[in-house]
């Protein structure tokens, strides 16, 4: 064949090409291709033109070998690029094409970033992906095979939006390409794609799923699994699943389970939630919330703890653990079946031989279970246990005591308990009253900015008092509502001695200021002035509104500060911040700095 | 006052972060006010900025065509975000009101009339004197000329050099002192030869499969090779003549380094009067080689079928100024269109345009002018490659019966049954022959394809990447 000796000639030109043409005279491979080329000469001309060049070449001194080199293989070149081969092997048969009918209109300067943003690797790239979401521009044809790729991505919460927002965008248009890509020996992105197809697909899929489902990789089973717990046919996989070696497996198979409710399902959950070890069935049994299978696991509760006053040690323990599966099991449920749930739970609490520190856990699992339920008994058994003089009692029996009593009477009922500040339940106590307020304090100015204030009228206004003599000046914020004389000496007085930055300093401030003391700006602007610039890092919420609420006479004094500050970024903000002050609308300036916060908040946002 | 929608606008911004900007201050209510003039051509508003004073910009629609953007913000990006941010209100349906014109912009506006007026007024008087050729200094052009001649003999000789010693000797010591001769080249008037053999360097300094770095110098090499050498002789030619005209056959002065002005392509007759042209497709790259990015464009002239390329070249360092191009979707009508000299798929350029909103029609018409025998086009995509000098992937656009697979993968089959074989070029950076399963049997049968040849010498094999498809309805772009 004439093109092979060009391409063999083609081969030798290219080795001397990277070994130099230096070595070119006389060379062996090349001399021994001039006879071929020269009988073909004969009737080709042009072979006769590429003999006569590669004899020049072997016959060049080394000076002239490279010009020889390069004008042999010029010619070889535009020889060979006539000669190109455009045959296929096989058979060709026509592409029978998906059909997707997507337009292919983004233009470049949109469709580019986002493909190499789900192609690339590197920062910003959710970013990107998000704003061609926002504006529409992801949804053509030449981005689908980038988007379902991008499942793969490592940095996960590209595939996650790429599953969530942009595959599910696609509808079916991605559903062959999800195909093509899917491979259920794969990974997690593999578990994506199933469970993509299965939300176009629906039931039509069923089959790959349960394909998947018994001889997938892990990842694709657990996917696979997880559709499946909408077929309560599937039952028999999905019970034969649950005994599987891998625990992820085991885990998305009770779920499933849950899901689906039959009773060979349910049961297969109470045995596994009351077989040794095995806690993973509890938040599925919890998330199906069966009746029949809490039932269940409370005459099963009640066993144990049977078991658990008379058994030996080791039984012991191992009812200890059941109890405690039980509780967490009817976590969340306690309200709704409250019928069944009190009278086990009382007797869990009213048992003496079980209320011991070894149950701890247990005990306070039951205890929330109490507070769950709402009911008058409920929090009056919690009230009781909480007067008991069990530490870990104390937090649930005061917020049972919370709901029930009036302010005054709780006030009565735990004041007198505390006494100091040091021992366990007194800490319990204190950490309830904080909890309470966070939950029930309503302010939501308070909480984006600070601490919580307690809502007036819910709350015996001694405490504030008592705060004063346990001096917990946290709580003490949490309480002012007004400038008594009493929490001004207090706050002041603690001021006093504070430095920026101090345990609490920002919130006392804050409270001075809410409460009205006319003297704040001065406090503030005294502590400031005492060396404050020097551990000031940044602006956050709080500083922000106490420097609002600043009356504007204080601007010079506050931009002398300012100059002060270490750090740049701090510093241009606060200057920006007195500007601001400074320019706000008179009217703003009058009540107490009030009006002039509502006016920056709304500039802010 | 053109119809503003959103897509418009975006054609205007000079790049993708434009157009956010600019549709964010829409989006953060930044124009406190927003008018426009009672004929409707001016459209003008304040913009928050940073500042105290509000940025006042406007759009005026005078001259429909070509509109002016004004803006008081000290942004050298042109038009500015508050500029396209008062468009975008528009187009997303902004209450304007009502307003007379701002003085300072009615002084502009006659300015600019009065400066028209002048301009017409020259060019009429220019009219009666017929335009006096332009002088050319000889004496400087010879000089020119040596200079150049004495680069490419310093190409020759670094050509010949590297490949005495062989590319498998090139360390770095070599790419060193290839990389100060390009440096030398440059006071020779050969922009197009340095650049040429700085991508060379860069392919001598890519890391990777050493095998495909040696194919790709090797035909480097050549092309550098043959560039000397073709240049050398056309310009010991010119020297000797200065009156000789310049080469329009080939690209060789481009390749040499020339920008060809619009009055030379003028002088040479280079001008087609009336032209449509619609986009088949679009791709922006970096160069590193020459530092460039290049928005490159192919177009079908709906005249008479000819394929045509636009090429706009964005060096880095001035890209951030610099419009960055984008895919056109609309029929572009300019009445002078300039054509540079060059073989198949030349290139191509205009001053000014106007757009029409392309129809089912202009499709039709590209389609039918598709090649339709695959050894015809075959016979000549070979017969521009043999060239040592052309361009290695020409760009065609072919029709074809159908899209056929086998086991080698894709191929085009025209209507004689001859098959194309499809590829995907790793320099487009994207794959288009995933998409070709997804396609509908509509688009798979029938239709005509923008291809881009490329032969691969290692196997010897012409094969073609699919660019866009053509059907009588629409574009579907594969590549971009």
């Amino acid at each position: 064949m004439s093109i092979d000796i060009l391409f063999e000639l083609q081969q030798e030109t290219r080795r001397l090409f990277i070994a130099g043409s230096a070595l070119a005279a006389n060379d062996l491979r090349i001399n021994k291709l001039l006879p071929g080329l020269k009988k073909l000469g004969e009737t080709a001309p042009v072979f006769g033109r590429l003999a006569t060049a590669a004899e020049e070449l072997l016959a060049a001194s080394r000076e002239d070998s490279a010009a020889k080199l390069l004008e042999l293989s010029t010619l070889l070149v535009a020889v060979l690029y006539t000669q190109g081969k455009t045959d296929m092997a096989g058979e060709p048969q026509p592409v029978q094409g998906a059909g997707v009918d997507l337009a292919t209109d983004a233009p470049f300067r949109k469709l580019h970033p986002f493909i190499e943003a789900l192609t690339t690797k590197g920062q910003g790239r959710l970013e990107q992906i998000r704003t061609s979401f926002e504006d529409g521009s992801f949804l053509d044809l030449r981005a689908l095979p980038a988007v379902c790729a991008a499942l793969e991505d490592s940095y996960s919460e590209i595939a996650d939006f790429a599953q969530d927002k942009l595959v599910p965008a696609f509808g079916a248009s991605a559903v062959p390409v999800l195909q093509s890509q899917l491979d259920l020996q794969g990974g997690k992105a593999d578990g994506r794609r199933l469970l993509l197809l299965h939300r176009q697909l629906g039931t039509s899929m069923l089959e790959l799923a349960v394909e998947g489902a018994s001889s997938g990789s892990p990842e694709v089973k657990v996917a696979a699994i997880s559709i499946l717990g909408a077929y309560p046919e599937q039952e028999p996989l999905l019970l034969a699943l649950s005994r599987e070696k891998r625990k992820d497996v085991r885990a998305a198979a009770f779920a499933s389970l849950a899901s689906i409710g039959t009773t060979p399902a349910l049961d297969r959950l109470y045995e596994a939630a009351v077989a040794k070890d095995d806690a993973m069935a509890v938040e599925p049994i919890r998330q199906s919330g069966s009746p029949q299978l809490l039932e269940r696991l409370i005459r099963h509760g009640e066993q144990a703890l049977s078991d658990y006053l008379n058994g030996e040690a080791k039984q012991k323990a191992e009812a200890s653990e059941q109890l405690l599966i039980v509780l967490q099991a009817l976590e969340g449920a306690g309200k709704q079946m409250a019928a069944v749930v009190y009278p086990f739970v009382h007797k869990l609490l009213s048992t003496p031989a079980y209320v011991v520190p070894e149950t701890e856990n247990a005990q306070e699992a039951a205890a929330g279970l109490l507070l769950e339920m709402e009911t008058p008994e409920a929090d009056r058994l919690a009230i009781e246990l909480g007067n008991g003089g069990l530490a870990p009692f104390v937090r649930y029996g005061f917020k049972a005591a919370f709901r029930r009593l009036s302010p005054t009477e709780l006030y009565e009922l735990y004041a007198g308990q505390l006494t100091g500040t040091k021992s366990k339940a007194a800490k319990e106590l204190l950490a309830a009253v904080r909890e309470v307020v966070y939950r029930d304090g309503n302010d939501e100015d308070e909480r984006k900015y600070g601490e919580p204030i307690v809502r007036e009228g819910a709350w015996d206004p001694r405490w504030v008092s008592l705060w004063i003599r346990l001096d917990q000046p946290g709580l003490v914020c949490m309480f002012a509502l007004r400038a008594d004389k009493e929490i001004v000496s207090y706050l002041t007085g603690k001021l006093r001695e504070a430095k920026w930055g101090g345990n609490q300093v920002a919130d006392m401030l804050a409270t001075l200021f809410r409460i009205r003391y006319k003297e704040a700006p001065e406090r503030f602007m005294e502590l400031l002035e005492r060396g404050a610039a020097r551990n000031m890092y940044y602006m956050h919420g709080q500083l922000r509104r106490i420097v609002a609420s600043m009356p504007k006479s204080y601007v010079p004094r506050l931009r002398a500060f300012g100059e002060q500050l270490t750090y740049e970024s701090l510093r241009s903000e606060w200057m920006t911040l007195i500007e601001d002050i400074e320019q706000a609308p008179e009217a703003a300036d009058e009540d107490n700095g009030r009006g002039l916060w509502g006016w920056l908040k709304s500039k802010m946002s | 006052m053109p119809n503003i929608t959103e897509a418009y606008v975006d054609s205007l911004a000079p790049n993708a972060g434009a157009i956010k900007n600019g549709r964010d201050l829409v989006k953060k209510n930044s124009f406190p006010l927003l008018n426009e003039s009672p004929d409707g051509t001016l459209l003008f508003g304040e913009c928050k900025g940073s500042g105290k004073e509000p940025y006042r910009c406007s759009v005026d629609f005078v001259n429909e065509a070509s509109p002016v953007f004004r803006c008081s913000c000290p942004s050298r990006q042109f038009p500015c975000k508050h500029a396209l941010g008062l468009l975008y209100a528009r187009a997303m349906g902004s209450p304007f009101t009502a307003a007379a014109v701002p003085p300072d912009i009615a002084d502009k506006r006659d300015k600019a009339e009065k400066r028209e007026e002048k301009k017409k007024d020259a060019a009429a008087s220019e009219g009666e004197a017929p335009a006096a050729k332009r002088k050319v200094n000889k004496s400087a052009l010879v000089k020119k000329i040596a200079s150049q001649l004495e680069g490419l003999r310093l190409l020759e000789k670094l050509v010949q050099q590297v490949v005495q010693s062989g590319l498998g000797s090139v360390d770095k010591k070599t790419v060193r002192m290839i990389e100060d001769q390009a440096k030398q080249l440059g006071n020779h008037y050969i922009p197009g030869v340095q650049a040429k053999l700085r991508e060379f360097i860069h392919t001598m300094q890519a890391e990777g499969d050493r095998e495909a770095i040696y194919s790709r110098a090797l035909e480097q090499l050549l092309f550098l090779h043959s560039l000397a050498k073709k240049g050398v002789s056309y310009l010991t030619k010119r020297m000797e003549d200065p009156e000789l005209p310049m080469e329009t056959d080939s690209s060789l002065e481009e390749q040499l380094g020339h920008a060809w002005q619009l009055a030379e392509l003028r002088e040479y007759g280079r001008v087609q009067p009336n032209v449509e042209l619609l986009q088949l497709s679009f791709l922006s790259y970096a160069d590193a080689a020459r530092g460039e990015f290049v928005d490159a464009g192919w177009w079908a002239d709906l005249g008479d079928g000819t394929i045509r390329s636009t090429r706009h070249l964005r060096p880095f360092r001035a890209a951030r100024a610099l419009k960055e191009e984008d895919t056109v979707r609309a029929v572009v009508r300019t009445e002078e269109l300039f054509v540079y000299p060059g073989e198949a798929g030349a290139r191509v350029r205009w001053e000014s345009s106007t757009q029409r909103d392309a129809h089912e029609g202009d499709f039709s018409k590209v389609k039918a002018t598709a090649a339709s025998s695959y050894a015809d086009v075959v016979k000549q995509v070979k017969n521009i490659i043999k060239n040592p000098l052309a361009d290695k992937t020409p760009v065609m656009l072919v029709a074809y019966r159908s899209i056929d697979e086998t086991a080698d993968g894709f191929c085009l089959r025209d209507a004689q049954g001859k098959l194309l074989p499809i590829t995907d070029l790793a320099s487009n950076g994207r794959k288009t022959s995933s998409l070709i399963a997804l396609l509908g049997e509509k688009e798979l049968r029938d239709q005509a394809a923008l291809v881009m040849f490329s032969h691969r010498l290692d196997d010897n094999r012409l094969s073609a990447q699919l660019m866009s498809i053509v059907t009588d309805s629409r574009i579907i772009r594969l590549l971009y």
